[in-house]
């Protein structure tokens, strides 16, 4: 979808760096708006990747001229890491950072920290909040509360990530009672609304309490004063 | 409209189809090349393979013939047969949405590599049903897996130094409980 520009336009690739630079999003998007220029290429070399492995297969379904075609193209401009790859490698075209993200908006939050796991490039992307929000959404409609209620909590915990990790996965194995390697799909016992507002108020005030000590002052002197003034004021 | 429009989609290795405009127009970018008249000699789609626009016209045929069946359906109008007709989905005025579901369901029940080919011509030709669709598989594909599990369904190469693997493994290692 984000494609389309790219694909449609040749014209077009040039000006994306740019344009991405100056971010047209505003200040929400501008990691999405510099990811896109990326797959412009990608997505098209992936293509070629795509039609290389038709040949390399032949598989079975409607065949009539791919045969002979996908040769012609090898021969005119094979991308350079197909080739380079070999044997298993060589059949997995790269799908490129916007379709790995959008991939990874819909995968549960287990995934997601799977993924951060992967490669350098995986992780940066697997930290993006909104892949997050999605999981947590989706996963907090699922333990049975209003959305409304995840809303109001998000900002103090820093994020969606971190959200996940200190509160809805607790929340749900306790729930569910469950042993640690549990599966999705089944629907936690609700909690009670008491049980809710306690954890929160103490995961609230064990991030507020995290807060003075924060920022580390740059100088040793300066260090020590800044501690002792943290500890007076808390 | 009394016969439904044809419009010929012309695949990178130069085998054509012949779709209704109703499921061509499923994609967004052949929608924006029809609205711009690009359609002389028919609509070249020089990123899609032919075995994979084939599967792709499959999907559009079938949901544009339900999507027409549900609204001759809603108008009580004779329009539908024309379309159902039309279509290679002879039982498209009895779809509802059940078995546009278990369609869909069957639909990407297919090898990794056609199912990679299905959600870059799906991106490319910005069918986003499709796109949801097949997203949604690869995510369900690499739900439960492992780290290296992930670097293989995607051919990726682990950069990360082992003193860095074994840090980013520490932050995440709730995910491996």
């Amino acid at each position: 979808m984000k494609c389309r520009a790219d694909s449609s336009g040749g014209d077009e690739d040039h000006r994306a760096p740019a344009a991405a630079a100056t971010g047209g999003g505003g200040l929400g998007e501008p990691s999405k708006k510099q990811r896109t220029e990326e797959p412009s290429s990608s997505s098209s070399g992936a293509g070629e990747c795509s039609s290389s492995s038709a040949s390399v297969q032949a598989p079975p379904p409607p065949t009539q001229r791919e045969q002979s075609a996908p040769d012609a193209r090898e021969g005119e401009q094979l991308p350079p890491d197909a080739d380079a790859g070999g044997g298993e490698e060589a059949r997995v075209p790269d799908l490129g950072e916007d379709l790995v993200f959008e991939v990874l908006m819909r995968a549960e939050a287990r995934t997601l920290a799977t993924a951060g796991c992967v490669s350098r490039g995986w992780r940066q992307l697997a930290r993006d909040e909104r892949l997050w929000e999605a999981a947590c959404v989706r996963e907090w409609a699922n333990l049975g509360y209003p959305e409304q209620m995840l809303r109001t909590v998000v900002l103090s915990f820093g994020g969606f990530r971190r959200l996940y990790e200190l509160y809805i996965r607790p929340v749900q194995r306790r729930a569910a009672g469950a042993p640690p390697g549990q599966r999705t799909g089944q629907v936690p016992v609700r909690l009670g609304r008491d049980q809710v507002q306690v954890s929160l108020s103490l995961l609230s005030t064990s991030f507020f309490l995290k807060m003075p000590n924060c920022p580390p002052p740059k100088k040793d002197k300066g260090n020590d004063r800044d501690k002792n003034g943290g500890g007076q004021c808390g | 409209m009394a016969s439904p429009a044809m419009v010929t989609l012309i695949s990178s290795d130069d085998a054509r189809f012949e779709v209704t405009e109703a499921a061509a127009t499923m994609s967004q970018t052949i929608r924006h090349m029809i609205e711009d008249g690009c359609t002389d000699g028919g609509i070249p789609l020089p990123n899609v393979p032919a075995r994979t626009l084939a599967k792709v016209l499959e999907y559009c045929n079938k949901h544009a013939a339900a999507t027409a069946a549900e609204s001759s359906a809603a108008g009580g109008a004779a329009a539908g047969s024309d379309s159902g007709s039309s279509s290679s989905a002879d039982s498209a005025g009895k779809d509802d949405g059940v078995d546009l579901a278990s369609f869909d369901k069957a639909f990407v029940e297919v090898d990794t590599d056609t199912l990679y080919d299905l959600l870059l011509a799906a991106n490319y030709l910005d069918v986003k049903t499709l796109l949801d669709l097949c997203c949604q598989k690869v995510a369900d594909m690499i739900r439960g897996k492992t780290p290296e599990q992930i670097r293989q369904t995607f051919g990726i190469k682990n950069d990360f130094s082992p003193e860095e693997e074994e840090k980013i493994r520490k932050e995440n290692q709730w995910a491996f409980e």
